[in-house]
């Protein structure tokens, strides 16, 4: 008993000064974006009805961190697949693309500014050649993913429309 | 009127929909077992149900204010939230259990902590459910933060309630808790009742709540702290 006591207590000062030690504010982290909720909402619109370039090409990322959870892996799962098989054709071709990228990977750091993430999500990108002309967050994907079909079905109806030029 | 009952039956719908994710299972099994220790005293439940409901409301409506009020950016606190919080729920989760071991120990043995002293912990735990709310409600997982950030955040704005709906929200996130809380309590109650042993079901209740408490402080410490992955 007094062993037990003894590990968990150990394991408390343990945990308690990883925690301290990782709490420590670093400087570049406190760069981060200034966007507010009334921002956000205007970013996700993102409007543009623009025409389609021969060299068009979408980007649909799935943002994650090191910490995972089930969710998210039924996020990751459903829309990955989806695309793959949805989009088969536009993936051969080179006019779509599907990205995993873990944001707390060295060198990642800059896409949660860039997009202004604020959990694991789902970030359709249309570029013409290296640049890149808009990006829409699929917020809604965590209130559609209990119910397979109709997340899929909104993953669908997203990139289509970005394909087409029309990401509402 | 009828737009306000809609959103806020919204609010509520994503607070229950957070809560019944498997992410906060874990956090929600200790509040369960913490909000409901003293099966014997009914009232006590409710009251801890109570506190640890207004907890997680009043966390939701401060960080709703934030956000909405421009002080601070979204992906700003929700990655603060997201990262530091949870590398203090584990070690709290533990030092909580540690203390309800003891507590338990000392009125077990009958020795060593004044009777005094004990029920001052133990008022002290009726208002602990409050703070066990702010801070579990603080500790977002993903699923959390996806459904505030992006659900309940753009629905207060829209229908211009920063102080309503995240709330309602709030209550929606203890829901579960305080289901199971009160059908533990009820249900001990009228066991114990039939069976004249309800004071032998607080007991060992109690020291169930300790041993979770325990078991989730390590889980989580190893989950968040240390990085493992246990499919929650």
């Amino acid at each position: 008993m007094k062993f037990l006591h003894g590990m968990l207590l150990g394991m408390f000062a343990v945990s308690a000064f990883v925690a301290c030690n990782a709490a420590q504010p670093k400087p570049q982290k406190q760069a981060t974006s200034k966007q507010t909720a009334t921002e956000k909402t205007d970013s996700t619109k993102a409007v543009t009805a623009m025409p389609v370039a021969a060299n068009t090409k979408i980007v649909v990322y799935y943002f994650h961190g090191n910490a995972r959870c089930p969710t998210c892996y039924k996020l990751e799962n459903f829309a990955k697949s989806l695309v793959e098989t949805d989009f088969a054709d536009q993936i051969r071709n080179g006019k779509i693309e599907w990205k995993t990228i873990n944001v707390d990977d060295a060198g990642n750091e800059h896409f949660t500014n860039d997009y202004k993430l604020y959990t694991k999500s789902v970030i359709v990108s249309t570029r013409e050649g290296d640049k890149e002309v808009v990006w829409k967050n699929l917020d809604q994907i965590w209130t559609l993913v209990g119910d397979q079909a109709q997340y899929m079905g909104y993953i669908r109806k997203e990139v289509r429309a970005c394909l087409e030029g029309k990401c509402l | 009127m009828n737009e306000t009952f809609i959103g806020m039956s919204a609010a509520l719908w994503l607070g229950i929909l957070t809560s019944i994710s498997p992410c906060p299972l874990a956090t929600n099994i200790a509040a369960i077992s913490y909000v409901g220790r003293r099966v014997a005293k009914t009232r006590r439940v409710l009251m801890a149900g109570l506190l640890y409901t207004l907890g997680r409301s009043l966390a939701y409506l401060v960080v709703a204010i934030i956000v909405t009020k421009g002080l601070l950016s979204i992906p700003g606190v929700s990655n603060f939230l997201q990262k530091y919080i949870n590398l203090f729920i584990g070690p709290i989760m533990l030092a909580v259990g540690l203390l309800l071991l003891y507590i338990w120990k000392f009125s077990f043995n009958g020795g060593g902590m004044g009777s005094g002293l004990q029920v001052r912990i133990d008022k002290m735990g009726v208002w602990g459910a409050g703070v066990l709310g702010m801070l579990f409600a603080l500790a977002l997982c993903p699923v959390s933060a996806g459904l505030f950030f992006g659900g309940l955040v753009p629905l207060a704005i829209k229908n211009h309630s920063a102080i309503l709906f995240p709330t309602v929200y709030g209550i929606g996130t203890a829901v579960p808790v305080l289901g199971f809380s009160l059908l533990l309590a009820f249900g001990a109650h009228l066991v114990g009742t039939a069976f004249n042993k309800l004071t032998v079901i607080e007991i060992w209740v109690r020291r169930i709540t300790a041993a979770v408490m325990l078991l989730v402080g390590v889980v989580l410490i190893l989950k968040h702290n240390f990085g493992l992955y246990f499919g929650i």
